[in-house]
């Protein structure tokens, strides 16, 4: 009798429970609390000039709990069609380069039902007659590439130099359309923020990222590295999507061109001042 | 006729320097004189630039100079000595955009009838050693950046503090350079001390021919390398008469031309390419002994002094 009670409870839980499915997984998607918990992501380590001249970026990686596939690490160098991977040494990885390089750089996993993908952009001054070694993809693992969803900097091919105080751009590439509206959050100094989608396009979303003391005191080549990210659903699978970029302090914000034409006019009016104090010859030629 | 030719070559080589990126010119991060990085569309850089740059961050951190990528910091340099060797100090007073700005706020001066203020000999003297002192700082700050952990904003030292930052980039419509830059206090420092010295030597070019060129460590550089260049200054120690024409008309009042004796008071050619000159060749168009003082590029004579050019030359004037 308790038995078939079960029975009945769970014939009619299950289809319930599963009617429910993805409505929590859409509600999942749309709060940000898998942030650092259960998410991949990446952590800017080292840069270094190697003494051959070749430049290296580390990488380390931050693994999402119940990682079931193995972390792929794929990137294209100078917008070019070749994929190359990189294996993973544990948590690190370092993409090398002998010239200067525009890597485009995608990190990607599974866990369960859930696909991670973190995204970057960065350029390596190399300047090296000795080649970086370079592992091409297999054609099946760069496929991959392009059907892979995932966020990506507005205009970041053209400039890497990325500031404080001035407004970025984010959009998101899929194959697919979300089952709900997409929100992006921005991990800053371990603060989650919203980011505000554009009023043109509401697959943009813009952060302008705010100016940072240790930055202003660290120096022009100092840099702290944000993750913008997101949580796509879609045919009850979810996707964690991010985005991490480096970050300068800002060049023009502090300038005071006040200051700066006071401290002009005082120079010259002293030396002036000076030269016409201590003049012994003539002032005007007759 | 040398004057008006240098300064037609003053004028062309500005023009080039200063618009020739946007007109596809691109001669290198190396020159031997200011043509500033800081000037949008310029044709190519002062190498002072690529001396602190080369040094800046792990690029020079000391194993680098025992490995293969040291050869990145040897390159400009070569490619700044391949520049410099033909011409030597003819880059400053012909080629140099810095030293024509000087010029017109010198004409500026004379326009107006006002003398300019003299140094003495002891001043001059006092002053020489600040321009090396300059360009051994500009080395060893990006060094000790890179191996002793100094600030990183120290980085570029020179081009912080040069006037040509803020002065050149004027002439393309830019005043950006003219600020105070309070990210913290290194950059307060650098960008205050900027703007007070960028006022002064406006004053001292203003009062003083050729002003900022008696600190210019780049002039200080080339002195170091004149010996290997063919280009050379020489004074016929037996003919000079010891009028002084040669200090008087000198920009930046060089004596040694005037007091040079020569070794053992023996007669002969002497080298008088000193430290601060900038083969600008006045002293040779005011010398009234012909073949006293010679400019020449290996044996060839390239100008020497006469009596009937400089009688021409001020009897026209």
């Amino acid at each position: 009798m308790l038995l078939d009670l079960w029975k009945y409870l769970i014939l009619i839980c299950v289809p319930v429970i599963g009617s429910f499915g993805p409505f929590l997984v859409e509600a999942r998607a749309a709060d940000h609390t898998f942030w650092n918990k259960d998410m991949l992501h990446l952590e800017f380590a080292q840069m270094k000039k190697h003494p051959n001249g070749q430049v290296s970026q580390t990488f380390i990686v931050h693994r999402p709990e119940n990682q079931t596939d193995k972390i792929s690490v794929l990137f294209q160098e100078n917008q070019r069609p070749e994929v190359y991977t990189v294996p993973l040494d544990q948590n690190t990885f370092s993409i090398f380069a002998d010239k200067p390089s525009s890597i485009r750089l995608f990190v990607f996993t599974r866990a369960g039902q859930t696909h991670h993908v973190v995204h970057t952009d960065m350029v390596l001054f190399g300047k090296s007659r000795s080649l970086a070694l370079r592992t091409l993809a297999k054609p099946s693992e760069a496929a991959v590439l392009k059907t892979l969803p995932h966020i990506f900097l507005v205009g970041s091919e053209s400039y890497y130099w990325h500031q404080t105080g001035i407004p970025l751009t984010f959009s998101l590439k899929t194959q697919f359309h979300p089952l709900h509206p997409v929100r992006f959050h921005v991990a800053d100094n371990h603060q989650i923020k919203p980011l505000a989608a554009d009023t043109l396009n509401p697959l943009q979303f813009v952060y302008t990222p705010s100016h940072d003391k240790q930055l202003r005191q660290a120096g022009s080549t100092a840099v702290k590295h944000n993750t913008v990210f997101t949580c796509l659903a879609h045919d009850k699978k979810l996707y964690h999507l991010a985005y991490t970029f480096q970050l300068h302090r800002s060049r023009h914000a502090f300038e005071n061109y006040t200051a700066g034409a006071i401290a002009l006019a005082g120079g010259f009016l002293v030396f002036a001042g000076w030269v016409i104090k201590k003049r012994k010859t003539p002032w005007w030629k007759e | 006729m040398v004057e008006r030719i240098r300064l037609f070559s003053q004028h062309v080589f500005f023009i080039v320097f200063m618009y020739g990126g946007r007109f596809g010119i691109h001669l290198g991060s190396a020159l031997p004189c200011f043509s500033c990085p800081f000037v949008q569309g310029c044709a190519g850089h002062c190498y002072l630039m690529a001396l602190q740059r080369t040094h800046v961050g792990f690029q020079t951190a000391f194993e680098v100079f025992f490995s293969s990528a040291f050869v990145h910091v040897l390159w400009p340099f070569a490619l700044f000595l391949i520049l410099f060797l033909p011409l030597s100090k003819l880059w400053c007073a012909w080629l140099c955009p810095f030293c024509l700005f000087q010029d017109w706020i010198t004409l500026i001066r004379k326009r107006l009838h006002i003398r300019e203020f003299s140094m003495s000999r002891q001043v001059r003297n006092r002053l020489k050693p600040v321009k090396y002192i300059l360009l051994a700082l500009l080395i060893l700050i990006p060094l000790a950046i890179a191996n002793l952990g100094l600030h990183p904003d120290w980085g570029l030292p020179f081009c912080q503090i040069c006037p040509a930052r803020p002065i050149l980039p004027l002439f393309t419509g830019n005043v950006s350079n003219f600020h105070i830059d309070m990210t913290n206090s290194v950059t307060i420092g650098f960008t205050a001390t900027a703007m007070i010295l960028t006022g002064v030597f406006l004053a001292g070019i203003f009062f003083k021919e050729r002003f900022f060129c008696v600190f210019c460590p780049l002039l200080a550089l080339m002195h170091l390398f004149k010996k290997l260049s063919p280009f050379r200054f020489e004074k016929n120690v037996h003919a000079c008469t010891g009028c002084g024409n040669c200090e008087q008309m000198c920009p930046v009042d060089i004596a040694d031309v005037h007091l040079e004796k020569g070794k053992n008071h023996m007669p002969g050619a002497v080298d008088v390419l000193t430290q601060d000159c900038l083969g600008c060749m006045n002293c040779v168009e005011s010398c009234p002994v012909d073949n006293a003082l010679v400019f020449k590029w290996f044996d060839f004579k390239i100008f020497s002094s006469s009596r009937q050019y400089m009688t021409r030359k001020w009897s026209s004037k």
